[in-house]
């Protein structure tokens, strides 16, 4: 039986060396080693007429006949790097384009939790790897012009291990016990037909959150990021058309990569905000607004929204070129306010910040402003906010770079004229 | 032998001997118990450099042929580029400064040979070794190093009965340094330093001369800068009139520190002569701020020992500018009490060094009663900055890899000391190791602000080694906090030692703003209408 059995192709490891993609035949009897665990095989030949005759119920055929095309989902131990990675493989064998004679045909995968979903295509399974992601989704599609190792119009008797995706690169929908239906066309890349498909359901078990419940989350996450960039943008009391575009910009992304089924939803979610947004600002309740949109960011406690709109404030505050005291003040009120780690913030802002002017200090409170001195610290807040400031540009005056030693006597004289203010 | 040491001062400078009992005694040059630490290019045709006072004298008619307070230059790559054509660099105006001092005091004490020079406490490696070669320059072999204020505690307690905590308050003409130490007896323990360059007696000065400069505007409607065209401080350097103006002031400071007012007359003015007075109470206006950046330095020199003002027993003064009503008035605000008396300010930091001298030649070199009285004396100093070196570090949750400062021996070690620190390569089959060595005043956790003083390359390693090989750094600093550092490949063996000045590049990028300093701030002036457009997503249509 093992007659094709050095087909085995090429191995390519991809992007992060987290993907697979092999050729491999391997005889039925099991030599090539790997576990089984499910298998469901719907079989289907199809004459190449309409497009649409994809979407309609298949008749199945048995996995045994020579001419069908079959599909095996399997996950199977393996190493990449020397770290264990458990890989989801799909394996075909059938003679399905024998009577067609293509000379082009195209393999597409995807994937879709089928458990309890409300539609028939059921919610699909993303995928992190660009390559293996459609094209205006994130969701998972693999593509894969007909291998050259298999013989078009004759197919193979054997198990073909077609591709290898690692699962902690997918995404699920839901967690628990899943039902992933996993779906196969092949087409006819000269005109487009379908020529043959194949579904085979996957049971899993999906840990962690699925990207449902996780959705949830991250839309309420970035209503509250949108409105906290409006709380930026509205500081000098006018929100210009540069802050609109970059606020808007980030909302229609935020949606667009979304797949297309649960656009909608996300839509109207980011739009409602920036409406109460609006509503708030002209009604002056700006730091109420701020306040609310970071205890939303707080309590959703994933560090990946807070630094998402902490970037997003970044880039409203930068679009004018200038960053201006009371500007700067607040974006390190909101970065203290949302807990966030003092050097990624400093890596983020520098980095966004780069080109930015800073706009100097002309008198007494903008200085204050600029120290971080505010109305509400005592004299003994003060005195030791001070000093360590003080401590940090003491430093940098033995620096070797003589513009870091200007700076820095500048903030000294700055400090210093601070405390003769506050302290006397 | 002669035990000699030298205090190396921004605008005057000392020497000190110790004599046949163990006693230091400032030794004189041209007559006086100090010289201006000034030099004077002349003519190449009209003999060589002048040293001193004379130097000095020269600044109000030829000040593009002097150089002075060129201390806070020391360790850069600075040049002054003098009227004739002469060319000196810090080391070279302090090896002039230095040579006349031994020259001066050889005439006293016969040939010297080794001498101590005090630097101020701040001064980083670099200041140090610059301060060494300025002295080997001079023909001198530098036996020592020791910081300005433990030179001053060092001279007082082995004068005068000191016990406790004791801070001492230096301030020169050109630095302002606070050192905390244990004293009992003459056994000295350094607990802490914060120095300072950029704070002096000449910022008084410079603050008289603007006073003066504002009056000049009032009298004659402009300022005298303007009138004399003066736009950089470079231009100011080169102004016989501005020059002569920072003299008047100096003297002016002088007589305020005795006088409710001063009479400063001032006739270099292109407008005509102005004729008016300073009083204390507008000099300690003006000085207000580098007062209170003098408290701000003590109030972290004691946090950093979590220490408060009622802790400290004795407040000891060094440095002319502490003779300033405003400064002592600050300590006594602070400290409730009267800051010590006995030792002259001034001269306190050249007779320690003397004793330091003593204290760091071989045993037998010393008379018997200066062993005897050297013997009780001990001195403990500590590291006046941060050791360490820069690694990467990586974070997952940004997917970032950015440098980081790991501080090896912290600052306020007690010297000597050696520490060690296990470092692991990154990569698989990783030829090389970079090897730096950085020094900071503050924790600076930020590799752009911090001096990175050495840096070198441990390898080629042996091929295809694994990732994560340890590779150990051992830093140390000497009693005169001289760095040695020694990087060792554990698996193979192969060790690096750098020196100081050992650098292949340094990091250059420079961020002008750093976020954290700011804290929380409210918006004081957020409008009451606030314009806001309606904003709507659009939906994506491309499909």
């Amino acid at each position: 039986m093992a007659n094709n059995s050095d087909n085995s192709g090429c191995l390519i490891a991809a992007g992060v060396g987290a993907i697979l993609f092999s050729f491999t035949l391997f005889s039925d009897n099991g030599g090539a080693g790997l576990v089984v665990l499910v298998i469901a095989i719907v079989l289907i030949v199809m004459g190449a007429r309409g497009s649409g005759s994809g979407e309609s119920t298949p008749p199945a055929i048995p996995s045994s006949s020579p001419l069908g095309l079959q599909l095996m989902v399997s996950t199977t131990a393996d190493r990449i790097e020397n770290q264990p990675v458990k890989m989801l493989e799909f394996h075909i064998k059938g003679m399905f384009s024998a009577h067609h004679r293509i000379a082009r045909p195209r393999f597409e995968f995807r994937m879709a939790d089928v458990t309890d979903s409300l539609s028939a295509a059921g919610d699909p399974v993303l995928c992190v790897i660009d390559d293996l992601q459609d094209d205006d989704s994130t969701e998972f599609r693999f593509k894969q012009n007909f291998p050259d190792a298999l013989n078009a119009g004759s197919g193979s008797m054997e198990w073909v291990r077609f591709v290898g995706v690692p699962v902690e690169l997918l995404g699920f929908p839901q967690t628990g016990n899943r039902q992933i239906k996993v779906s196969l066309k092949v087409t006819d890349l000269a005109n487009g037909q379908l020529i043959a498909a194949a579904n085979a359901i996957w049971s899993t078990r999906v840990e962690g959150v699925g990207y449902l419940g996780m959705e949830e989350e991250e839309s309420e996450a970035q209503a509250a990021s949108l409105q906290l960039a409006m709380c930026i943008a509205a500081a000098d009391g006018n929100v210009d058309d540069d802050e609109v575009a970059v606020i808007k910009n980030w909302g229609d992304k935020s949606v667009k990569a979304l797949p297309e089924a649960r656009r909608m939803s996300r839509h109207e979610a980011l739009n409602d905000a920036l409406s109460e947004a609006t509503r708030e600002i002209r009604a002056s309740r700006l730091f109420q607004l701020e306040a609310d949109a970071i205890e939303v960011l707080k309590n959703k406690g994933e560090p990946r929204f807070l630094y998402d709109a902490y970037e997003l404030c970044l880039n409203v505050l930068k679009t004018d070129g200038e960053a201006h005291p009371q500007e700067m003040a607040q974006l390190t009120r909101i970065s203290r306010k949302l807990g966030l780690d003092e050097t990624k913030v400093r890596i983020l802002t520098d980095r966004h910040l780069a080109d930015v002017e800073f706009k100097p200090v002309g008198d007494a409170s903008e200085d204050d402003q600029i120290l971080g001195v505010t109305d509400d610290m005592s004299k003994e807040e003060i005195r030791k906010h001070l000093n360590k400031l003080n401590k940090k540009h003491q430093a940098r005056l033995q620096h070797d770079n003589p513009e870091v030693r200007k700076k820095s006597k500048e903030w000294i004289d700055r400090i210093s004229k601070a405390r003769v203010r506050h302290i006397g | 032998m002669a035990f000699i040491g030298i205090h190396l001062g921004d605008s005057r400078s000392f020497i000190a001997k110790l004599d046949d009992r163990g006693h230091p005694a400032i030794v004189s040059v041209d007559g006086e118990r100090f010289m201006a630490s000034c030099v004077y290019a002349p003519k190449a045709d009209e003999g060589s450099l002048i040293v001193g006072s004379l130097a000095r004298s020269s600044l109000d008619h030829e000040p593009e042929s002097v150089v002075q307070h060129f201390q806070g230059d020391m360790g850069t790559d600075k040049t002054y580029r003098l009227r004739h054509g002469m060319e000196l660099n810090p080391v070279s105006a302090s090896a002039a400064v230095i040579r006349k001092l031994t020259q001066e005091a050889s005439k006293e004490l016969g040939p010297i040979h080794e001498v101590v020079i005090t630097v101020p406490t701040y001064f980083a490696e670099r200041q140090r070794k610059a301060t060494i070669e300025a002295g080997t320059q001079a023909g001198l072999k530098v036996i020592g190093i020791v910081n300005e204020p433990t030179a001053a505690i060092l001279a007082y307690a082995t004068q005068k009965t000191v016990r406790g905590m004791v801070l001492i308050y230096s301030f020169g003409s050109g630095r302002f340094d606070v050192t905390i130490a244990k004293v009992n007896g003459s056994e000295i323990e350094c607990l802490t330093s914060e120095g300072d360059s950029e704070l002096g007696g000449m910022d008084f000065d410079q603050k008289i001369a603007e006073i003066i400069d504002q009056k000049y505007a009032e009298r004659f409607g402009s300022t005298l800068r303007d009138a004399l065209g003066l736009t950089s401080e470079e231009d100011e350097r080169k102004s016989p009139a501005w020059q002569s103006l920072l003299l008047e002031a100096e003297k002016c400071k002088k007589t305020l520190s005795k006088m409710p007012t001063a009479p400063f007359n001032f006739y270099e003015g292109p407008d005509g002569p102005l004729k008016t007075q300073v009083t204390r109470q507008e000099f300690e206006r003006a000085i207000s701020s580098l007062i209170a950046q003098t408290e701000m330095r003590v109030e972290t020199a004691l946090d950093s020992l979590n220490l408060s003002h009622d802790d400290i027993d004795e407040v000891l003064l060094v440095g002319g500018s502490s003779r300033v009503p405003a400064v002592k008035e600050s300590l006594r605000r602070q400290f409730g009490k009267e800051p010590l008396e006995g030792v002259n300010p001034d001269e306190a930091v050249a007779l320690g060094a003397a004793i330091y001298a003593g204290l760091q030649t071989d045993k037998g070199n010393l008379k018997p009663k200066q062993r005897e009285k050297l013997s009780k004396v001990s001195v403990v100093d500590v590291a006046n900055h941060n050791l360490g070196t820069i690694s990467v570090h990586q974070d997952e949750e940004l997917g970032s890899e950015d440098l980081r400062l790991s501080i090896i021996i912290p600052k306020n070690t007690p010297l000597p000391c050696s520490k060690t620190k296990t470092f692991y390569t990154m990569y698989e089959g990783q030829k090389f190791f970079r090897c730096r060595v950085t020094q900071s005043a503050d924790e600076e956790d930020d590799p752009d602000f911090v001096t990175i003083i050495m840096d070198g390359e441990l390898g080629p390693f042996p091929p295809g080694r694994a990732a994560q090989q340890p590779i150990e750094m051992t830093f140390s600093y000497d009693l005169d906090q001289t760095i040695h550092v020694r990087f060792r490949d554990v698996n193979s063996g192969m060790v690096l030692t750098l020196t100081p000045g050992d650098k292949q590049g340094s990091i250059t990028r420079v961020p002008d703003f750093r976020i954290e300093e700011m804290e929380e701030g409210r918006s004081k002036n957020t409008p009451k209408e606030i314009f806001v457009p309606d904003i709507r997503l659009e939906y994506p249509t491309d499909l």
